[in-house]
């Protein structure tokens, strides 16, 4: 069955949250240019107005069974589905976090010039991750992703004191390097790739990629003839040897491509992401402005993640391309676990907040690398063979705890979205000087002076290192099951935990010193009051952590229905019978739950008096 | 709402209503948290007083979905194996709470924090799935990790409190995230021998169905352990225990060792053993060894040490060792003998710490510089002594009757089907439990004999009047527990018994699926194990028992 053809209107709509934040920006661009009177953020309660339409629009597409079966639109260069609509709303939210907890940074005594364009740039960049995310074209992700980039480095720039001093010039044209790399690596492999399967399209990737190592499947009884008996057929008959030796050229040349290609994509997104050995980003979170760290630490992240799941994980899952000796996922883990020990040493030693709450989050995408390496080698599993359940249900459980381990990428990215713009947030409305300045001696005793804010910053962190039961413990669950899941990398679970486990030391440290420290270290520096948008981000940050905690089935359900059928392409007939079949089981499941009828009940006999309930 | 509910929501209840409370006004925030401290108490009275020992297994159970999509529920449940823990929880916070200074106005209260610790680990106790159980640990350690650090930073903190503090963390965090790890394994373990289609549940019952791998076990019971080494604390994992004893705030100290530590034993008896049979079985008599030396090292500190604090956390190591050997048994009489030696320790080692601590707010960091005591402070002498003695196990408190059924039981070796060198144990034990009593006894006469330097009449006043009360109410409590010990040993037999024929037929059918390279649910090959005993006999080559 041939998905039904899409019209402007409907593209219109599915699209409407993108069209909403690129028109706020041109309107914000244009207001800023007419603009007489110029205070403080003036631009910022025109953005969150219209983000708010945005989030409200990107809301309503959660669930939408339209997007079941998925679709690609606007030739192919873009791409609508479920995972598009969490990505939406979770980058909407994101953004709108972001400009509610930028601020100025001038003091009273010198006010500067406003500049109202940080608010339009932050749109800009949040349009470019909602072309990530709904990139149906390599190229299209990688216009996205330059856009992103670019915006997120104006925003910087445009901020007075990022580029104050020789030193913070310096800086800023260092972390250039690894951007510039990044999207080098990303050109080039995209480059590569074409010249292997002759597309850049996402629309029967997974196909291309198969077909190319079929031919070099194709090709070995060529290479096995002329590795046996080469020399006599090259004497005997050198036509044949000759188109023999085309034949090979032509079978492998195409995978000679795609796999350096594939790695090289890898690499430049990798390298966007700031995974190790590219984590050179902390530095420019140590000294960029807040709501700049807040968007590369969220924004950044949900976009490249996104361009990863589509790409790897939904088109290049084949066994072949996802296992060891030369899949993509034979090193990544081990990357990933370099880059979370790295990240928790970094933040052991630190005392600047703004530095510890980016090794937490730098923690965080280590868990979600390993977190996709897991739904890789699932949705790649082999088949019967590994014996650890009966080989009738084996296919079946792969493809289920593949997509099980998908939604513990996606739930642990939600998580992670709200707890750093909840401690950026929380760390942007302290007083006194700059966000990047502020140590953690300036914040203790804070629960004193200003006991909500201390709060919600407790709260987003321990979230952030999953603590229950906030939103963040459900992604740790999640994950932590996953991994559990895979035979052969259950390892990792004492490498996991010890990092969480040095993660919880450190924000343990902060909230201690929060809650009982003196009072008589204050923030240093003068500058204007932050005004009541920040605290108030991190006041909405907080709450939604602990709400997506108590009630983790809603946050499961969220990003289940984007993770059913992720080993399927848009607009794969399969994806829609996958879905059924699952959305039979959820049904299953909810209905055992409602009941109360929990299986042990049944299964042991019990006996005791059960009272069930509406889910918590 | 069931009273199982209740008990864990009253103290939760009561720290947010606490939380609200000005801290200009201490003395209602106590008060407070006291209240509802009674109002627990009287909560999980009326749950061990309606325990049914004829009744089913779990009793007074709730489950409300809370992951569904994970087959995780809030799922709460009475099991009669853990009524004396559950008493000492009860009993022991509302005591600890009282202690320490007077909190000052401006100053934050750590009831909010006593009373999260309290319905996090009355969770603990009453979970019947993992994830509950596992979330509520991790939730009382971060807890108990900010309650040992308050006021230990800046110009007016406590010396060195931060850093033993971070010692701590560093020691148990890793365990908390440890233990959420194996509850997953589990979760995943389940799910495969349950058909891996959908069939989620982290139900203890319900997991406790399934047989693992030999793999599987030793992987889970290693990280379960590291969560129960770092807390109880077992040799070399002490590190934490002198610094936090010497330093820490009283109330916390309390808890940690009259209750935090108490629970790293009930997690060997929920999770460990149960959950893991082959390795729990196998490694028995290695823990008890590691047990057995722990106890030794504190026997022998108690007697060098000098500085009150770190005895504190000597004789809690001490005791905390017995308490895993009596679990280790795997007997009935062994289980039983458990409760009376956990409630012993509660009480005896609050009392300590209410005492201890009393002398490190009077800046007595050396008991020899006491010459005099007993004339100066007799009374505080007295329940420093009754502390010790009720550790003890003096005959007439309730540790008498735990460490006697102990003895006799690990005597009656032929019984064992763990500890392979019972009678061994059954001799080194009291006689270190005698070693380090003895010990303390003679830092504490030595403190007391002799006339007072005219500089100590100025620096030791008495203890305060709100201490003496808690220091009494604590030796009565020694003695009223000990008449109401054998009720409730009585009440809770017959789910001990079946708790043990349970574990003995999981450890059979473990060694029945050892080879099996998946997990499998027991009903598959129950019929395996028809004498749980004598197979494990058979294969350890244990003794067959005499015929009496």
């Amino acid at each position: 069955m041939k998905p039904e053809a899409t019209t402007l209107a409907t593209d219109l709509l599915g699209f409407a949250p993108m069209g909403i934040v690129v028109l706020l920006a041109v309107v914000l661009l244009a207001t800023d240019a007419f603009a007489r009177t110029r205070e403080a953020g003036f631009q910022r309660p025109l953005a969150l107005l219209g983000l708010s339409v945005a989030i409200v629009v990107a809301a309503r597409e959660l669930g939408n069974p339209d997007l079941d079966r998925g679709q690609f639109s606007a030739g192919g260069f873009l791409v609508r589905d479920h995972l598009t609509g969490l990505a939406d709303l979770l980058l909407v939210v994101a953004s709108a976090g972001i400009i509610g907890l930028a601020r100025a940074a001038e003091s009273p005594a010198r006010p500067s010039r406003d500049l109202g364009e940080r608010e339009p740039l932050i749109l800009l960049a949040c349009a470019g991750g909602l072309v990530c995310v709904h990139a149906g074209d390599l190229l299209s992700a990688w216009l996205g992703l330059e856009l992103l980039g670019l915006a997120g480095l104006v925003v910087l720039l445009a901020n007075h004191d990022a580029a104050s001093n020789a030193s913070k010039r310096a800086m800023l044209v260092r972390q250039l390097v690894p951007a510039l790399l990044g999207s080098a690596l990303l050109m080039f492999g995209i480059a590569l790739m074409y010249a292997a399967i002759g597309t850049t399209s996402l629309d029967g990737f997974g196909r291309a990629a198969t077909r190319v190592f079929a031919q070099w499947g194709g090709i070995q009884r060529w290479v096995m003839l002329l590795d046996r008996h080469g020399p006599e057929v090259a004497q005997t008959d050198p036509a044949m040897f000759r188109q023999a030796h085309a034949e090979i050229v032509r079978g492998l040349a195409p995978a000679a491509l795609f796999l350096p290609a594939m790695l090289l994509v890898l690499a430049g997104l990798l390298a966007k992401l700031g995974l190790w050995p590219f984590a050179r980003r902390r530095e420019l979170d140590e000294d960029g402005p807040l709501h700049v760290a807040a968007l590369r630490s969220t924004v950044v992240v949900i976009a490249v993640l996104v361009v990863i799941l589509r790409v790897f994980v939904g088109g290049l899952h084949t066994p072949r391309l996802v296992n060891e000796p030369y899949g993509w996922t034979s090193a990544l883990p081990s990357l990933a676990l370099v880059t979370g020990t790295v990240a928790v040493l970094i933040g052991l030693r630190q005392r600047r907040l703004p530095r510890i709450i980016a090794s937490l989050g730098l923690l965080q995408v280590s868990l979600l690398v390993l977190g996709i390496c897991m739904a890789a080698s699932f949705q790649g599993h082999i088949g019967p063979g590994a014996r650890a359940i009966a080989p009738n249900q084996e296919i079946m459980w792969s493809r289920q705890v593949g997509d099980e381990a998908y939604a513990a990428v996606l739930t642990l990215l939600v998580a992670h979205t709200l707890a750093l713009v909840g401690c950026y947030a929380a760390v942007a409305s302290a007083q006194g000087d700059h966000g990047s300045e502020v140590r953690m001696q300036h914040w203790t005793g804070m629960a004193a002076r200003r006991p909500g804010l201390a709060l919600a910053f407790s709260v987003c962190l321990l979230s952030l290192v999953g603590l229950p039961p906030l939103a963040g413990f459900v992604g740790k669950l999640a994950l932590l099951r996953s991994i559990a899941e895979h035979s052969g990398m259950r390892w990792v679970l004492v490498v996991v935990v010890i990092q969480l486990a040095i993660a919880g030391w450190i924000a343990l440290r902060l909230i201690v010193a929060m809650t009982f420290g003196d009072e008589s270290v204050r923030e240093p520096g003068v500058r204007s009051e932050p005004g009541p948008w920040p605290a108030r981000v991190a006041a909405a940050a907080a709450l939604l952590s602990l709400g997506l905690g108590l009630d983790g089935q809603r946050l499961l359900e969220l990003t289940r229905l984007p993770a059913a059928g992720s080993s399927f392409a848009p607009g794969d007939a399969e994806r829609l019978e996958w879905l059924e079949t699952r959305r039979q089981a959820w049904a299953l499941d909810d209905a055992r739950f409602d009941e109360g009828a929990n299986p042990a009940e049944t299964e042991t006999g019990e006996t005791g008096e059960i009272e069930t309930g509406e889910p918590l | 709402m069931s009273p199982t509910t209740l008990a864990v929501l009253v103290p939760l209840a009561a720290a947010v209503v606490v939380a609200t409370v000005p801290r200009s006004e201490p003395g209602v925030v106590r008060g407070l948290g006291l209240l509802a401290c009674l109002i627990e108490l009287a909560v999980i009275a009326t749950l061990v007083l309606g325990w049914d020992p004829e009744g089913a297994a779990v009793q007074a159970r709730v489950v409300q979905p809370w992951l569904a999509s994970f087959g995780v529920a809030w799922s709460l449940g009475l099991d009669g194996t853990l009524l004396a823990p559950l008493v000492l929880v009860g009993a022991v916070v509302p005591l600890a709470m009282l202690l320490g200074q007077r909190p000052r106005p401006g100053e934050p209260s750590p009831v909010i924090g006593m009373l999260v610790v309290q319905a996090a680990w009355v969770a603990v106790l009453l979970a019947r799935d993992l994830v509950v159980l596992a979330t509520s640990w991790e939730i009382a350690t971060v807890t108990l990790v900010v309650l040992l650090g308050e006021r230990g930073d800046g110009k007016l903190g406590v010396p060195g409190r931060t850093a033993a503090a971070r010692r701590y963390a560093a020691h148990v965090l890793p365990g908390a995230a440890a233990l959420v790890a194996a509850v997953a394994l589990l979760g995943v373990a389940h799910s495969h021998a349950s058909g891996g289609s959908g069939t989620w549940s982290w139900d203890i019952d319900a997991v406790a169905q399934v047989v693992l791998p030999a793999k599987l076990q030793t992987l889970g019971f290693v990280l379960v352990m590291i969560s129960v080494a770092t807390t109880l604390p077992l040799l070399p994992l002490q590190g934490w225990l002198g610094p936090l004893g010497a330093c820490g705030p009283t109330p916390a100290l309390a808890l940690l060792t009259g209750v935090g530590m108490p629970m790293a034993v009930v997690l060997v008896q929920r999770v460990a053993m149960p959950l893991f049979p082959l390795a729990a079985g196998e490694w028995a008599d290695p823990l008890a060894a590691i047990a057995m030396l722990g106890a030794g090292y504190a026997a022998l500190a108690c007697w060098a040490e000098r500085e009150p604090g770190r005895m504190l956390g000597h004789a809690a190591l001490l005791h905390s060792s017995l308490a895993l050997l009596a679990v280790l048994v795997g007997t009935t009489a062994g289980r039983l003998a458990l409760g009376p030696i956990l409630l012993a320790q509660g009480v005896g080692l609050t009392l300590l710490a209410l005492v201890f601590g009393w002398l490190r707010r009077r800046s007595v960091g050396n008991l020899g510089e006491l010459a005099g005591w007993a004339a100066v402070a007799p009374r505080s002498l007295a329940l420093a002594m009754a502390g010790v003695l009720i550790l003890a196990g003096l005959p007439g408190t309730v540790g008498s009757f735990g460490q006697l059924d102990l003895a006799i039981t690990l005597l009656d070796g032929e019984s064992q089907l763990e500890l392979l060198h019972p009678r061994t144990w059954a001799l080194l034990a009291p006689a270190l439990l005698g070693l380090g009593t003895l010990g303390l006894l003679r830092s504490l006469w030595h403190a007391a004999r002799g006339r007072p330097r005219p500089v100590l009449r100025e620096r030791l006043s008495e203890i305060d009047g709100r201490e003496q009360i808690v220091g009494v109410v604590l030796v009565g409590l020694a003695l009223a527990l000990s008449l109401a010990v054998g009720s409730l040993t009585r009440t809770s037999q017959a789910a001990h018994q079946r708790a043990v024929d349970d574990f003995h037929l999981a450890r059979c059918l473990a060694i029945e699926a050892r080879e099996q390279p998946r997990p499998r649910m027991r009903a598959e090959f129950v019929s395996l194990c028809l004498d749980p005993a004598a197979r494990i006999r058979q294969v350890y080559g244990l003794p067959a028992p005499e015929a009496r």
